[in-house]
């Protein structure tokens, strides 16, 4: 066992960059966590070349798992092309020399950042999640001896006070995403920063769905076809949110959808926020009502790449959603990093 | 033949890399028979499967406890792996059975704590023959509607053991049966019926 094997990787490193060691711990929390789905097992979590909050959970995953045979894909809030998909796939890559795609339906990996795909994934398929906080009940009990004696005892019903508070307050469950969960009728469970819209799909998913937290050092698993409930009441049943409005490019009226400001005059559009699924729909004829007028258009962003930016003016984010996370979380620092901001306007600009 | 000279996996990340992703289809599709790659030179008694998994999960942080048949293997797992030998089934990460008809009852293993239910044991139970007939019927996580696995040389009292598992879960053991190259695995969560 002593020697190790470059394969098709960067010289001077091991495959996938992790050492051997470090996969077997890592291998061994993983099949523990398919075998009690949705509870948290602590791992050893590595200092990995890019900061906690980036990621670092599912890049170990996707490390501990991958072979030469296996095809990644890297999605961050259902793009191919922003920031962290880019470099984390460019990591893969450059770390095992293994098959990338944007396609879902190719891939055997799916790592993703806050979003499921919306191409149904398959038996075989391996999701990998990158979690910022994986504990559910962390706002409602700090302390983690006392969730990890919840957890055991099943007593979730401090979860259920905090929804039944939202119904008190505001008519209805406030949580648009990170919506808890229940796993198989036993673990409550934090999806991720999931939109809520993504909760079905979890739901007897034929897929493997694996959840890395790097920084909290926790690793979760939903093995196929097992029940996953959103939590909610008999007289106020989970639900998810739906637009009026139809992507601009696509024209799909049934994915999730991230508002684009087009221009400093109030000017927006709605687009896909699953890059692939609109790139495959548009390439099938479907068409949307096409950005507003002035945007910047696909045979402008090459030479716009040359002269850069004064006439791609930088969007606001889109606000809000990630209201309730810590501003040194993992949802925070990626906000500020991308969401729906410039990373997704100048996808929208650049594709076809 | 002195086992501490036999060669471990040919090409280790690769091989472990593969042993690893049919055990992990394997615990994810409860009762599913798969294949575990690597060929390599096996320690007398042992099937290339057994000798693949615990080449691909033991290390210096995992206790084993080897049955009696499986004893004479100890050298070889100590030089591979560095893991320590665990003396009672109840301090092991992993436990590996080479006579089934004759393996400590399911409750002599660690079964974990509600709080820590991954201390618990994995066994690795080598058969001899694993096929896909009907003796029993699996449902469960990972089971689309259900599965049926047919595994031999476990005894009657055994069967019953597992039956009752799942009552105490989130405790429990999971355990992988091993024969030539195949696995099938069931975890915890898997309900049996006879």
């Amino acid at each position: 066992m002593n020697h190790t094997s470059a394969l098709a990787g960067e010289e001077g490193y091991n495959f996938a960059f992790l050492d051997e060691q470090t996969k077997r711990m890592i291998r061994r929390a993983i099949l523990k966590a398919v075998a009690i789905p949705g509870h948290q097992i602590p791992f050893g979590s590595r200092e990995m070349p890019l900061s906690y909050g980036w990621g670092t959970g599912g890049i170990q995953l996707t490390a501990a798992v991958i072979g030469r045979d296996d095809t990644l894909k890297v999605i961050d809030q259902g793009a191919d092309d922003t920031t962290n998909a880019v470099s984390i796939r460019g990591f893969f890559r450059r770390m095992t020399g293994v098959r990338t795609t944007e396609r879902t339906d190719e891939a055997t990996v799916v790592q993703t950042r806050h979003r499921i795909p919306e191409t149904p994934l398959s038996e075989g398929q391996i999701i990998v999640y990158q979690v910022p906080i994986p504990e559910p009940l962390r706002w409602l009990e700090p302390r983690e001896s006392e969730t990890r004696k919840m957890h055991g005892l099943a007593e979730y019903g401090a979860m259920h006070v905090k929804l039944y508070e939202d119904i008190v307050r505001y008519g209805r469950i406030e949580t648009a995403y990170d919506y808890p969960v229940l796993v198989n009728g036993r673990y409550l469970m934090r999806p991720s920063p999931i939109p809520k819209f993504d909760n079905p799909k979890m739901d007897r998913m034929p897929a493997l769905q694996l959840f890395g937290a790097g920084r909290e050092k926790r690793i979760y698993a939903v093995p196929p076809y097992t029940e996953v409930k959103s939590l909610d009441f008999e007289d106020h049943p989970f639900e998810v949110e739906r637009w009026e409005q139809s992507c601009a490019l696509c024209g799909s009226n049934d994915s999730f959808l991230d508002e684009i400001v087009t221009d400093d005059q109030g000017g927006h559009a709605f687009v896909c926020s699953d890059t692939d699924y609109c790139t495959r729909r548009r390439a099938a004829g479907h068409e949307g009502e096409g950005m507003p007028e002035g945007y910047l258009q696909p045979s402008e962003a090459a030479e716009v790449l040359h002269h850069p930016p004064s006439a791609l003016r930088a969007p606001s984010p889109s606000g809000g959603r990630d209201s309730d996370l810590p501003p040194e979380g993992e949802g925070g620092a990626q906000r500020r990093k991308g969401d729906a901001s410039s990373g997704t306007a100048f996808r929208a600009g650049l594709r076809p | 033949m002195d086992h501490a000279v036999l060669p471990g996996f040919a090409d280790a990340v690769p091989d472990a890399q593969g042993a690893f992703r049919a055990l992990l289809e394997a615990m994810s599709h409860p009762g599913r028979i798969v294949a575990v790659p690597p060929a390599l030179a096996v320690p007398a008694g042992f099937d290339p499967a057994t000798a693949a998994l615990l080449l691909t999960l033991c290390d210096s942080d995992t206790p084993v406890w080897l049955d009696a048949a499986a004893e004479p293997a100890a050298p070889w797992l100590a030089f591979h792996t560095g893991a320590p030998r665990a003396g009672q089934p109840s301090a092991a990460s992993f436990a590996v059975v080479l006579s089934p008809a004759t393996m400590p009852p399911l409750d002599a293993f660690n079964w974990g704590t509600d709080e820590v239910p991954e201390a618990s044991t994995t066994l690795i139970v080598q058969v001899s023959r694993l096929s896909d007939g009907a003796t029993w019927r699996l449902r469960g996580p990972g089971i689309k509607s259900e599965a049926q696995l047919s595994v031999a040389g476990l005894s009657q009292d055994w069967v019953r053991q597992r039956a009752a598992l799942p009552v105490a879960f989130p405790r429990g053991v999971d355990v992988v049966f091993t024969s030539g190259q195949l696995i099938a695995a069931l975890p915890r969560t898997t309900m049996l019926e006879a």
